[in-house]
């Protein structure tokens, strides 16, 4: 609102948009909406797990009893807890190490290489994080089956390692487009050769990605069902343990279970981002082997270990992931439209699933947007910080844990305001997908040109205006990317399903079921079809990811 | 009519630990070209942004037009801002011009016709359509420029406009820039890193150093009468020399004997008062500095010299600058001087050679002598 | 200690042509500096001399040693670049000791060493800082240092842009300094200097002209500023040119040619206007010769009497007067009367030829004389100072002065 004089008043001609805009952006209408945001926040991430805590406290005497003071059983259940600790996280440490040894050098090449076909590489990398993870593990099985390998805890850590591999190599690829390759020619002015170069500044400027890529893979490691469900034999991990506390209705320890899980998990993350921050001591830091530093510094190494990782890639991910398109056999169309036509369960469980991921989505993208507004632009001090953490939890924690906790919240024995069924899996599947249509949002937020907003209100335009006009389009590809996301992982989850569906049934779980009655055919089409619509939605993430065109 | 009017403002950052602006009084009159210059971090971005309303002080008020404003949000001061680092939209020229228009709901044919208008003004008529992605930072200033007289502010503020643009460019552009203010009746504030920019273009110069205004006059006053030996310092560089007044005259003129055995000067300062065997610091101008050959017979053979001979020096740099030759010149009490001749300066000197130096008294400028003569001189 | 001689060195990226068949030799121990405007090709140049991208064509040679196909770290460049490319995880003793660190030698001395350069960009005490931690001035100082001690003293220091990122008034000090430093006797460097300013260009022993991947000119500051080759070059060292167009209708040897030089010829010409003046050159013009020549603002001298009928002096009316600190600006609006000009001649007194010449002349107390707008003065420019090229067609001419 410019001063405009009388004459010039009659040359504008406000439409209602712009008058509503300029209502709404009144102060009081920004406080009314952040209460909406953060009652919604703290009632979907935070409250399920509070409650989990209350619960454990609640039946610490009952929990006490059946673990270790059981009449029939003594400690055993116990026992089997430990157990199954043991294997979760033994698996996600042995699957993590892998990734990190064969991700490096592809995520050099994805990053600094320029080759024909690296878009497709990038792609065919980042697919195993799409699909849902049923499918990948039942194609993976099918694939190591050729080499006997059984279902146990090898092939555990087979599918983990290919479920887990895109995060680092992302993690890795996006802490790498970070550092500025100016200084790495300035260190070859200084005479260091390519490895020392690599060591003295590239490594430790990527550090902190690689870490946190690699607490990525691990929680997700920890937390996975669906695959390991498939792969897993006799073997049992925390997940799947808490999931078959759930049907056998053994609530307090299932609670138990969750909690252990979910404060592990949160300890690890939180000492791992401590040990992060140490900065090696300078003398170490400097010792070079010059020698061989500079003898593996020539070209024929680093083409060697390029095309050693790639190798295994291909062998340990790329290979295993799809090897289910070779395995729709002829006597499909016989099983999947017989005699207990599977095809219409197969149908509702898509519908399901579908459904499921759209209202998801939907409310998600309504939160998500002024969420991460808050997020990013206020100046709230601390509380930024903490809202901060608390969005990744829901990433952290291993799902089945999350689901449970959701269940007792929400459920019949919680506040009753959704029974086991589809309802109940959109409230849990709310909590572990909004993390993912914020974090894309925010980190556009973050890199919106703040000059341009400056300029917009200078010039005139209220602040809903500004926002509709210049941050809307400079976030939107940020935003469609978070919905797409959120979309794959409500579509491929199935830990926290399982515990919440009641007679429910989504895809993922619908392959575990099929996988688990041996109709191996049925299983394999369900898996190709739902790996097919995860990849056309991973090319979608592709065409909407922020381009980085060199715009001012 | 819009003038600015700044009270009291303080602006404290991080819990008062930071203050950016120290009680600033200011008044910037309807139709003036004022700038602001000082070192980094003295407060002059604070200041442009405080008063177009992208930040708030902390204490204080802004009328602009006899309203105080200080409350209001930017887009209802009636103030466009050009940005150092443009911040046009990824939009069209046209659209990027005319933004201030559409959001403000102006009729689509009165958008039309401003926008051609502007855009003629600045030269960018017939781009109008192109989207200016990869354009020299020139053109993109002249659209921000554009996109700012479009919205119909009276009141145009100036971060460093040209700060990024090549100095062959920005020489140019500048002229062009004042023309199109003053012809547009415009009330602007500039702040700039180029001092040369500064008085060139501006109709005064505000000199800011820690949140505070030091001194607010015509680039001819600055450049002349300092009121401290930082902004005469900051608008070009100057010889200083250490001395202590000898002896008090009436009317404000004072002996100055410089340190080391130097000369004794006598120089007028009616502003600042000094006593006796004060220490002092006297300051000149380095194109203030004459040279002559040794054996110039400065009194019989020119007749408008009416300078005094300073004493008898040695050339012991030379070196060409653009415009001028610079010479650093030792005296014999073991000073050193600074000394700008035009290109096209009579004599030419060599390295080594003796020469005699000559001033005007009324040149020389009297200075307390600073708490820390280091810092006063740093211009960072 | 290093001799560069680049030898038919072209360069491409992209199908772009941006480096055109260089030739160039710096001299062991110069001081030089490249300037040209942004997106001349200098930081390729740059580049090509350190390693980082290799030629399309042509050779490189370090003291005689062909180096063209040697990665970056087995040559002696130390270069300090545009945005400084500090290391944000070492503090500023390791990123000045970088390179000590690159070969086998004992942690102290390294540090012992780095400390020294340290000192010698007055840094002291700022060894534990990081460099986010250091101001603008600091960080450029930081990145001094560490190219100086990657050069262990002796080698070739390459300065990018040493002074964009700071205040004019800073880089009118930190200029001395840097060349203080560059050019120490305790050092034993050969420095290339990259910058887009004719001021800073002035710094250097000698000048290298780049524009659009081509060498215009090579040669000290008094060659380019008074002997430039081209236009172009004349005109990016210079704040403001005026030009005309002519014919040269007589031509001379001057009396001011000593015997030693080359011999300098007094060119008379008639301009466009009719206007008469003179120049004195060492180039070679014959009688009948279309010109153009081009004189610089700050080479007039201004005096309140009227006496124009002087070759070599214009005389007309203030239209504008701006104080610049040391220089007064002046656009001056000049009614050519022609030296045989008569109330008979076909113009009339307000038809003559109007031109407008930007002037500055010094404010200083001998030289000014509080000239009023709208006052007339009369300009006078030593033919000297006059530089005359072969005649320029007009379009070329508007382009490369970049008249709208």
């Amino acid at each position: 609102m410019t001063v405009i004089n009388k004459e010039e008043s009659r040359l504008i001609k406000k439409s209602i948009l712009l008058k509503l805009e300029e209502h709404l952006s009144k102060r009081g209408y920004k406080i009314a909406l952040d209460i909406i945001i953060l009652t919604f926040f703290i009632l979907i991430i935070a409250a399920p797990i509070i409650n989990i805590i209350s619960n454990v406290i609640d039946n610490v005497g009952e929990i006490r009893n059946r673990l270790f003071y059981d009449e029939l059983l003594g400690n055993s259940q116990w026992l089997m807890i430990l157990r199954s600790l043991w294997e979760s996280f033994s698996v996600a440490f042995i699957a993590v190490f892998i990734d990190v040894l064969i991700a490096f050098p592809i995520a050099v090449l994805l990053t600094r290489g320029n080759f024909p076909g690296r878009k497709i590489l990038d792609f065919l990398v980042d697919l195993p994080m799409a699909v849902p993870t049923s499918a990948l593990g039942f194609s993976v099985l099918l694939f190591w089956k050729w080499f006997n390998i059984n279902p146990g805890k090898l092939l555990i850590i087979f599918v983990h390692v290919a479920f887990t591999y895109p995060y680092i190599v992302r993690n890795l690829k996006i802490a790498l487009e970070k550092v500025d390759p100016l200084l790495e020619k300035a260190a070859s002015t200084l005479k260091a050769s390519k490895w020392t170069v690599f060591k003295t500044i590239t490594f430790p400027l990527i550090r902190e990605g690689l870490i946190a890529g690699g607490i990525l893979a691990f929680t997700r490691s920890l937390g996975e069902t669906g695959a390991t469900i498939i792969c897993s034999g006799l073997v049992e991990t925390a997940p799947i343990m808490v999931v078959s506390l759930r049907k056998q209705l053994q609530l307090p320890t299932a609670s138990f279970l969750s909690l252990l899980l979910i404060v592990i998990s949160l300890t690890l993350l939180l000492i791992v981002k401590l040990v992060a921050r140490r900065k090696t001591e300078t003398k170490k830091f400097w010792q070079i082997h010059f020698n061989w530093e500079k003898y593996i510094s020539r070209p024929v190494f680093s083409y060697g270990l390029k095309i050693f990782s790639f190798v295994a890639m291909a062998m340990l991910i790329l290979i295993p992931s799809f090897w289910i398109f070779g395995e729709v056999r002829s006597d499909l169309p016989g099983e999947l439209f017989g005699a207990d036509n599977k095809w219409a369960y197969l149908w509702i469980s898509m519908v399901n699933s579908f459904k499921t991921g759209f209202i998801v989505v939907l409310i998600d993208v309504v939160f998500a947007i002024p969420f991460a507004m808050i997020l990013v632009r206020r100046k709230w001090g601390k509380i930024n910080g903490i809202l901060d953490m608390i969005l990744d939890i829901p990433l952290t924690i291993p799902s089945a844990a999350l689901g449970f906790a959701v269940f007792l919240f929400w459920g019949p024995a919680g506040i009753n305001l959704a029974n086991p069924g589809v309802g109940m899996i959109i409230f849990t599947h709310l909590t572990f997908t909004f993390p993912f249509v914020v974090r894309p949002i925010a980190a556009q937020l973050r890199n919106v040109n703040k000059g341009h907003e400056e300029a917009s209100a200078t010039l005139g335009a209220s602040k809903i205006t500004t926002f509709r006009r210049i941050t809307f389009p400079a976030i939107q590809n940020g935003i469609i990317a978070g919905m797409i996301a959120a979309f794959t992982r409500s579509l491929g989850e199935t830990g926290a399903t399982l515990i919440v569906m009641g007679a429910a049934r989504t895809v993922p779980v619908q392959i575990v079921d099929w996988v688990e009655q041996t109709a191996f055919s049925s299983a394999a089409f369900a898996s190709v079809v739902v790996i097919i619509v995860s990849a056309m939605l991973l090319g979608l993430t592709r065409i909407f990811e922020p381009a980085r065109r060199d715009f001012l | 009519m819009p003038d600015i009017e700044l009270r009291n403002i303080r602006k404290e950052f991080n819990d008062g630990k930071i203050i950016a602006l120290n009680d600033i009084d200011l008044k910037i009159n309807d139709g003036d070209f004022a700038f602001l210059l000082g070192p980094s971090g003295c407060g002059k971005t604070t200041m442009l942004r405080t008063i177009s309303g992208l930040i708030q002080p902390t204490v204080g008020s802004v009328f602009i037009d006899g309203n105080d404003v200080t409350e209001r949000p930017p887009q209802e001061r009636g103030i466009a801002f050009v940005f150092q680092d443009f911040n046009i939209f990824p939009l069209s020229v046209f659209e990027n011009a005319t933004y201030a228009l559409k959001v403000q709901g102006y009729t689509q044919e009165y958008i039309i016709q401003e926008g051609e208008r502007v855009l003629n003004i600045v030269g960018l008529a017939d781009r109008a359509d192109e989207v200016p992605v990869g354009w020299g930072n020139g053109d993109l200033q002249r659209l921000g420029l554009a996109r700012a007289i479009c919205s119909g502010a009276k009141i145009l503020i100036m971060d460093e406009p040209l700060g990024s643009l090549d100095p062959k460019i920005s020489a140019e552009f500048r002229w062009e820039l004042r023309n199109i203010i003053k012809d547009q009746g415009l009330t602007a504030i500039q702040v700039t890193h180029n001092q040369e920019e500064a008085m060139a273009i501006g109709d005064y110069i505000i000199i800011m150093r820690d949140g505070n205004i030091l001194q607010q006059d015509t680039a001819k006053v600055l450049y002349r009468y300092p009121n401290s030996l930082f902004v005469g310092n900051f608008l070009g560089g100057i010889n200083i020399l250490e001395g202590y007044i000898r002896k008090v005259h009436p009317e404000d003129y004072y002996d100055v004997k410089v340190r080391l055995g130097g000369p004794t000067f006598v120089i007028h300062s009616p502003t600042t008062k000094f006593h006796l065997d004060e220490n002092v610091i006297i300051a000149l101008r380095s194109e203030d500095v004459y040279l002559f050959p040794l054996e110039y017979d400065y009194e019989n053979s020119r007749a408008d010299w009416t300078g005094i001979v300073l004493s008898e020096g040695m050339v012991t740099e030379k070196f060409l600058t653009g415009k001028e030759k610079r010479y650093i010149v030792e005296l014999d009490n073991g000073d050193s001087l600074s000394v700008a001749k035009p290109e096209v300066f009579q004599y030419e000197f060599l390295c080594n050679q003796e020469i005699k130096i000559g001033l005007f008294n009324e040149d020389l400028r009297l200075f307390k002598y600073p708490d820390n003569l280091a810092k006063e001189m740093d211009l960072q | 200690m290093t001799e560069i001689r680049i030898e038919n060195l072209s360069f491409q990226r992209d199908g772009v042509e941006i480096l055109d068949n260089i030739n160039l030799t710096i001299k062991d121990g110069e001081y030089i500096t490249l300037v040209g405007p942004t997106g001349a090709g200098k930081t390729s140049l740059i580049g090509l001399i350190t390693g980082l991208y290799k030629p399309s064509s042509g050779k490189i040679f370090f003291d005689g040693i062909d180096v063209t196909n040697k990665p970056p770290e087995d040559r002696v460049c130390g270069v300090m670049f545009e945005s400084y490319a500090l290391f944000p995880h070492l503090n500023v003793l390791d990123n000045v000791s970088y390179a000590r660190h690159m070969k086998e030698s004992d942690h102290q001395e390294t540090y012992h060493i780095s400390r020294e350069v340290i000192d010698l960009v007055r840094l002291t005490d700022r060894d534990a800082a990081l460099p986010h931690e250091c101001s603008g001035g600091m960080q450029q100082r930081v990145a001094l240092a560490r190219a100086i001690v990657a050069l262990e003293k002796s080698g070739i220091l390459i300065l990018d842009e040493p002074f964009k990122a700071l205040d004019a008034g800073l880089r009118m000090n930190l200029r001395r300094e840097v060349k203080r430093i560059a050019t120490s006797p305790l050092l034993n460097m050969t420095t290339i200097h990259v910058t887009n300013n004719m001021k800073e260009a002035m710094m250097g022993e000698r000048i290298i002209v780049l524009h659009q991947g081509k060498i215009r000119q090579i040669g000290t500051p008094d060659e380019i500023m008074y002997d430039p080759t081209d236009l172009f070059v004349a005109n990016f060292f210079s704040t403001e040119i005026n030009h005309f167009s002519g014919k040269v209708i007589s031509v001379e040897p001057s009396e001011t040619s000593s015997p030693d030089e080359a011999p300098l010829l007094k060119v008379v010409i008639s301009t466009e206007e009719n206007y008469i003046l003179y120049a004195i050159t060492k180039k070679i013009f014959k009688e009948g010769d279309e010109v153009t020549f081009i004189v610089r603002s700050q080479y007039f001298k201004a005096r309140h009497k009227r006496r124009e009928t002087k070759t070599n002096n214009i005389y007309g009316k203030i239209k504008r007067a701006k104080f610049m600190g040391a220089w007064l600006r002046i656009e001056l609006e000049a009614k050519f009367k022609p030296k045989n000009w008569t109330t008979e001649t076909p113009h009339t007194k307000h038809t003559l030829p109007k031109k407008t010449i930007k002037i500055e002349v010094p404010t200083t107390r001998t030289a000014i004389h509080n000239f009023m707008v709208g006052e007339g003065i009369t300009v006078y420019y030593p033919g000297e100072f006059v530089i005359v090229f072969p005649r320029i067609p007009k379009e070329e001419l508007n382009q490369i002065l970049r008249v709208k």
